[in-house]
């Protein structure tokens, strides 16, 4: 038993062990003084730099007058034509008796308040998708220009939209941790995009390569270039209610219709290429792989197409624009990934050090 | 709030916006601030800037209706009936221009109201264009006032008593009760029920009066009311102004009559009632937007007594104004409502541009709590750092070894420059163990050159983004 207690002696006792801290640097400690130069003259300020310009709101497209006449009249037909309808279908069924009149009259308001509710919805969904459109333009605006207020209330909207789930919710209270009054507006955007929506942009890729593998498989087995077409097209909506659904928009008809007429808009800028891509493919198609090597390359031709569509699609939806070195290119999409996924970049945390 | 409740609030506001778009608006704005905080060179650069961003655009670049080019013009506007005196301007311009030399020192009240002529956008700007001119008008109306004045406002819902016990607590702290030592000895002898006697109530002002002074000129304290009594003529022929904090215990709610404390407390009330709300109920009436100036930077090197005496003002200021329910304005003047706030901290220029960051930190950690009840009111508040005239140039220096960044300018009366290096600024206060000794001689360096005429404004650091943040929403 004593041999058990000298044993224990001998062993290390409970201490304190003093730190000692990382040397201050000394400038630090450098007390405030006024220092007397030999220099005279009065201060003249620069003159102000022209910073350049806020980017305007782009004029919107209006239709002319005699086509908004024709829209109008063709509207005022449509209902009138339901309300007349409606009216003498109730009127008819007054004819039966009091009660299937007042039946058929409270089908019609049901119909009507269902109506009223979907186009709400569908509206309120359009507008949602409006508003993150205006958040885009006024993040897109160089960092230096955007006034704080400006900045916080676009980060607001952004977190706002975004679908709320619990590796969105993690990420965004990372950023809230991270992000300080000091920061300055790129830091803060930058924390955003990287901290926030890295996540999201992840998820969309994931996206883009489905659609991609499905646009080659259908392309392969497809049997007419009008089949190919069709299931592209398909494919291609899909993939753009998905990435709208990734990003926090409901893709509801007009969100979904408006998505595909600005991919349509943008995916025109990328014609030149395509056409160039074509020509490639015709070229290896006809003269060295054949009719094997032809469908081949038009899968992959497809794929890649797809790809490029689907990158656009995730440019319109992001609430936040990609800064150059985030956006994805085509390679990573679809096979990056499959590499990267689980090494994290530590760029948001250099960024938050920064500030410290 | 419901979506109906919303679309109702925007429809109301969108309204309000095209009735005083229609009529020519008016916002009143609250340039508040402690003595030496820069509020009287804040207006003159201001007023300056705006009517020179006709022909120099790029010196308020992020004002949003100078940076979009909708700016038409902007003016001094015309002199009313019954005007307060006019805010000196001019005289404060050519002073800075010719004279190299800031303007002097605001003893009473004056006011300046200026036209913004601007080309509003969206809907209203569409309706405007399609039915007149399709140009709006704002007028920007500020009071300038000493600075001191405003440290009166919390006495308005103050008893003698207690502000009596709050203050006497404060003079036996610190600083105060070394420069207060004769004051408190003759506090201590003289008793509240003591009999009524003007010439105790008299020395006993006199007594209180020089404390309140010497804190102010010899340690940099702000926290010091009532802020009359630190005019020269406050030790004049004025009987009301006669008093200052005696003994109360916490037992006595009011003074008996006939005994010193009740002559004191006739005093303060007649002080509240004559001074303190005449001058807010006529004067501060329909404020919609207020920028608080700070100058933290003087309240950080002059130490930690000092730098927390700006705290406690700072709080007593922001908690006297009430943001959108009732409050001691309010209840004056029936309707006022402050509804976006801007903490500035001034003399940015004073600070190298790594650092400027620091002290809009620094003063959003100060203000954090009153911050909160502002907000808790449905009211904006933000903080920014600025200067609203730039008077120095950045540089560096060696110092022990070290090459550190300065600011250089030319101190006022000077004819060499001279570097100023400012120290660490801190994100937050510093630790109790990391005040360094209070260093009191920042310099006032001289204005830069400046032309008088509104060609080329002012040289400033984020004045248009203070402005933008205050009245920008009434300029789209």
């Amino acid at each position: 038993m004593s041999d058990q207690r000298n044993r224990d002696d001998d062993g290390p006792r409970p201490r304190v062990v003093t730190i000692e801290g990382p040397p201050v640097p000394e400038a630090e400690g450098l007390a405030p003084r006024v220092i007397a130069t030999t220099q005279t003259g009065r201060i003249v300020p620069a003159a102000p730099v022209a910073l350049p310009p806020r980017p305007a709101a782009a004029p919107r497209r209006r239709m002319s007058g005699v086509a908004r006449l024709g829209v109008a009249g063709l509207a005022t037909a449509f209902v009138g034509w339901l309300g007349v309808d409606a009216y003498q279908w109730i009127a008819s069924a007054f004819d039966y008796g009091a009660t299937v009149g007042w039946l058929a009259t409270a089908a019609v308001a049901a119909g009507v308040g269902g109506a009223g509710l979907i186009t709400a919805r569908e509206l309120r969904s359009f507008l949602a998708l409006t508003s993150v459109e205006a958040t885009q333009r006024r993040i897109a605006a160089p960092a230096e220009i955007i006034p704080p207020s400006d900045l916080q209330d676009a980060i607001r909207s952004v977190l706002a939209v975004l679908p709320k789930d619990r590796e969105s919710e993690a990420a965004i209270a990372a950023f809230q941790r991270k992000v300080r009054g000091h920061h300055s507006p790129a830091q803060q955007l930058e924390l955003l995009s990287r901290s926030v929506l890295a996540p999201f942009d992840r998820r969309a890729e994931a996206i883009v390569r489905r659609a991609s593998a499905r646009a080659f498989g259908i392309t392969a087995i497809s049997p007419t270039a009008v089949t190919d077409a069709l299931f592209f097209i398909a494919c291609a909506v899909r993939m753009v209610r998905e990435i709208a659904g990734c990003y926090g928009h409901r893709p509801t008809v007009p969100v979904t219709a408006h998505l595909l007429r600005r991919l349509m808009v943008e995916g025109g800028k990328l014609g030149a290429i395509d056409l160039a891509a074509a020509s490639f493919t015709q070229h290896i198609a006809g003269a060295v792989a054949e009719r094997v090597a032809a469908n081949a390359a038009e899968s992959m031709y497809a794929t890649q197409r797809m790809a490029r569509l689907g990158l656009v699609a995730m440019e319109l939806c992001r609430p936040v624009p990609f800064r150059p070195d985030e956006v994805p290119g085509i390679m990573s999409s679809l096979v990056g990934n499959l590499f990267v996924r689980g090494t994290p970049s530590n760029r948001d945390e250099q960024i938050a050090d920064q500030g410290r | 709030m419901s979506q109906i409740g919303l679309a109702e609030t925007g429809f109301s506001e969108w309204l309000s916006g095209m009735a005083e778009l229609a009529t020519g608006a008016t916002v009143s704005l609250a340039v508040t601030g402690l003595s030496r905080a820069g509020k009287t060179v804040f207006i003159t650069s201001l007023a300056h800037n705006l009517l020179s961003a006709l022909h120099q655009p790029h010196r308020m670049p992020l004002l949003q209706v100078v940076g979009e080019g909708r700016l038409i013009a902007a003016r001094l506007a015309g002199r009313k009936a019954d005007p307060l005196p006019r805010f000196p301007y001019r005289q404060n311009i050519e002073r800075m221009a010719m004279t190299a030399d800031w303007p002097a020192r605001t003893r009473n009240l004056s006011e300046i109201e200026i036209d913004i002529r601007f080309a509003p956008t969206g809907v209203v700007g569409f309706l405007l264009g399609q039915i007149g001119s399709g140009a709006a008008t704002l007028r920007l109306r500020i009071v300038d006032y000493p600075g001191e004045w405003l440290l009166d406002l919390p006495l308005l819902t103050q008893s003698y008593a207690e502000w009596s016990r709050a203050t006497l607590q404060l003079c036996r702290r610190g600083t105060r009760a070394e420069i207060g030592r004769d004051f408190l000895a003759f506090v201590s002898d003289h008793r509240h029920d003591a009999v009524a006697s003007e010439e105790v109530a008299r020395r006993a002002h006199e007594l209180y009066r020089g404390l309140l002074v010497t804190a102010r000129d010899a340690h940099a304290l702000s926290f010091l009311q009532p802020g009359r009594f630190l005019e020269a003529e406050a030790s004049g022929e004025a009987p009301y102004l006669w008093f200052a904090p005696l003994d109360i215990p916490d037992a006595v709610e009011r003074p008996a009559d006939g005994t010193l404390g009740a002559m004191m407390e006739q005093r303060f009330e007649a002080y509240k009632s004559e001074v303190v709300a005449s001058f807010y109920e006529r004067h501060f009436r329909n404020f919609s937007r207020q920028v608080v100036l700070v100058d933290i930077l003087g309240a950080l090197l002059a130490g930690r007594e000092a730098f927390e005496d700006t705290r406690l003002a700072i709080e007593a200021i922001l908690e006297s104004y009430r943001y959108g329910r009732g409050g001691i304005i309010m209840r004056l003047l029936r309707g006022a409502r402050i509804d976006k706030v801007l903490l500035a901290a001034t003399k940015a220029d004073h600070v190298p541009e790594m650092q400027r960051d620091h002290l809009a930190a620094l003063l959003r950690n100060m203000a954090a709590l009153p911050a909160l009840d502002v907000a808790s009111h449905d009211a904006a508040i933000d903080v920014t750092a600025l200067a609203s005239v730039v008077s120095t140039e950045d540089d560096t220096q060696e110092i022990d070894g070290h090459r550190v960044q300065v600011v250089v300018g030319r101190p006022v009366g000077s004819a060499t420059k001279a570097k100023f290096f400012v120290g660490t600024v801190p994100i937050r206060p510093p630790r109790a163990e990391a005040w360094g000794r209070p260093f009191l001689n920042v310099p006032v360096f001289e204005p830069p050159a400046i032309d008088a005429s509104p060609i080329d404004g002012i040289a400033h650091i984020n004045l248009d983004l203070a402005l933008d943040y205050l009245i920008g929403d009434l300029l789209r």
